[in-house]
C-alpha cells in the first residue's frame, strides 16, 4: 500500500467511518482520481475540521 | 435532551429518515403541555431541537423553552436546513427569533445540495459569528466520496464539520439510500447504542432514547413512552443503556455468520436484533440477567 493510500485510511479510521480493515478494503476498490480527491479531503481534515459526529448527534432525531 | 418540533420541512430530501407520508405532523397542544411540564421538572441543561424544518416552528421552540425554570443555565442547539439565509442579514433575522439560541447546526450534503445553495452556509455562518453563536455543518454521507463537499464548505468559513452515516431509515429506506460497508465490522459488537446518553421526544410519537427505526416505524410501545418518566423505567431504556451490541447479539441467539456489512452501522443492527426476538421477554430476560436498576 501506497503512503497516500496509508494516509487516506487513516483519515476514514479517524473520522469513524470504517475500522482500519474496511478502510483498506475500501481504499483499496477506489480508482486513482478518487484516490486523488479523498486525499486532498485527508489533508484538509489535518486542520481538525472534521469530526465524528455519530455519537454526540444521536440526539438529533433527524438526518434534517 | 432532544425535542423533534414536528415534521414539516421544505425540502424533500432523498435521505431523509421521515417518510413522506409523515411530513406534516406538528406537536398538539397536549404534547406541548407535556414537554413544557418534562422540561420544567427535568430542567435539562441542554435541549436539542430538530425537526422537519426548526425555523418553521420558532413559536413552538420559543414556547418550549420559556417553561425552563433556569434559561441562564440552559444551552439550546437549534438544527436547521438553512433555508433563510439568503443573505446575512435575512440570517440574523431568523436567528435572533429564538428567545435562547447558544448553536446552530446546518444540514449540509450530496443530498440538501439539490435544494440549498451553499451560499446560505456562509450567510449563516457570518450571522453565527456576529450574534456569538456557534455554528457547525452536519454532513450525512452514503459514501466516504460525499466527503469531497468538504473543500466547498472549507471555502465557506473554518468551521467544525459533523460526519454521520445514512441510516436505512423512512424515506431513505424507501429509496434505497444507506452507507455501505465493504464487510461487516465486529467492533460495532463492542458498541452500546449511540442514543443512550440522551433522550428525545419525537413528535407524534413520545419520549425514546431510539431515533432511528425502532421508534420511526415501529407500532410496538416497548421502544417509546408517554411520559419520560415511565420510559427512565422500561425494560428497554436499561437495557439499552447497559447492553453492548455483542451482548444483545448473543442473547438474540444471532450467528455471527448472518451479519451482514450493513449491520456494521449500530442502528442497523439493532433494528435487526429486536426483528428477531419475542421482545418483551426478551427485554426482561436481559435486565434480570444483569441485575439492572
Amino acid at each position: 500500500m501506497k503512503i497516500n493510500d496509508k494516509v487516506i485510511v487513516a483519515f476514514l479510521v479517524s473520522v469513524g467511518i470504517y475500522s482500519s480493515m474496511q478502510a483498506r478494503q475500501y481504499v483499496g476498490s477506489l480508482s486513482v482520481s478518487e484516490k486523488k480527491s479523498l486525499y486532498s479531503v485527508a489533508n484538509m481534515s489535518k486542520e481538525g475540521a472534521l469530526i465524528c459526529a455519530e455519537e454526540k448527534q444521536r440526539t438529533e432525531l433527524e438526518n434534517t | 435532551m432532544g425535542v423533534n418540533v414536528g415534521t414539516r420541512c421544505n425540502f424533500q430530501c432523498a435521505h431523509c429518515l421521515v417518510e413522506g407520508k409523515d411530513r406534516n405532523r406538528d406537536l398538539t397542544r397536549a404534547e406541548i403541555e407535556l414537554l413544557r411540564g418534562t422540561i420544567s421538572r427535568y430542567q435539562p441543561k441542554s435541549v436539542l431541537f430538530v425537526g422537519g424544518e426548526t425555523t418553521l416552528y420558532v413559536g413552538v421552540v420559543n414556547e418550549l423553552i420559556s417553561s425552563h425554570p433556569d434559561k441562564k443555565n440552559l444551552k439550546v442547539t437549534v438544527t436547521t436546513n438553512g433555508h433563510f439565509a439568503k443573505s446575512i442579514v435575512l440570517a440574523k433575522k431568523v436567528l435572533s427569533e429564538f428567545a435562547v439560541l447558544d448553536s446552530v447546526q446546518v444540514s449540509y450534503d450530496v443530498f440538501h445540495k439539490v435544494f440549498l445553495p451553499i451560499k446560505n452556509i456562509g450567510n449563516l455562518y457570518a450571522a453565527c459569528k456576529d450574534l456569538g453563536i456557534k455554528f457547525s455543518v452536519i454532513l450525512t454521507i452514503s459514501s466516504p466520496m460525499d466527503l469531497t463537499l468538504v473543500p466547498e464548505l472549507r471555502k465557506m468559513g473554518k468551521f467544525k464539520i459533523g460526519v454521520q452515516k445514512v441510516g436505512r431509515i423512512g424515506d431513505a429506506k424507501i429509496n434505497n439510500i444507506g452507507f455501505s460497508f465493504p464487510s461487516f465490522d465486529k467492533n460495532v459488537l463492542l458498541k452500546k447504542c449511540p442514543g443512550r446518553k440522551g433522550l428525545g421526544y419525537l413528535c407524534g410519537k413520545g419520549f425514546s432514547l431510539c431515533c432511528a427505526e425502532l421508534v420511526m416505524n415501529n407500532p410496538s410501545g416497548h421502544f417509546i413512552h408517554e411520559t419520560l418518566h415511565r420510559h427512565r423505567r422500561s425494560d428497554f431504556y436499561r437495557v439499552m443503556r447497559s447492553c453492548t451490541f455483542g451482548e444483545l447479539v448473543r442473547r438474540a441467539g444471532i450467528p455471527m455468520k448472518e451479519l451482514l456489512p450493513e449491520h456494521s452501522l449500530e442502528c442497523v443492527l439493532c433494528d435487526h436484533i429486536f426483528s428477531r426476538v419475542d421482545m418483551p421477554k426478551f427485554l426482561a430476560e436481559a435486565v434480570q440477567m444483569r441485575r439492572l436498576p
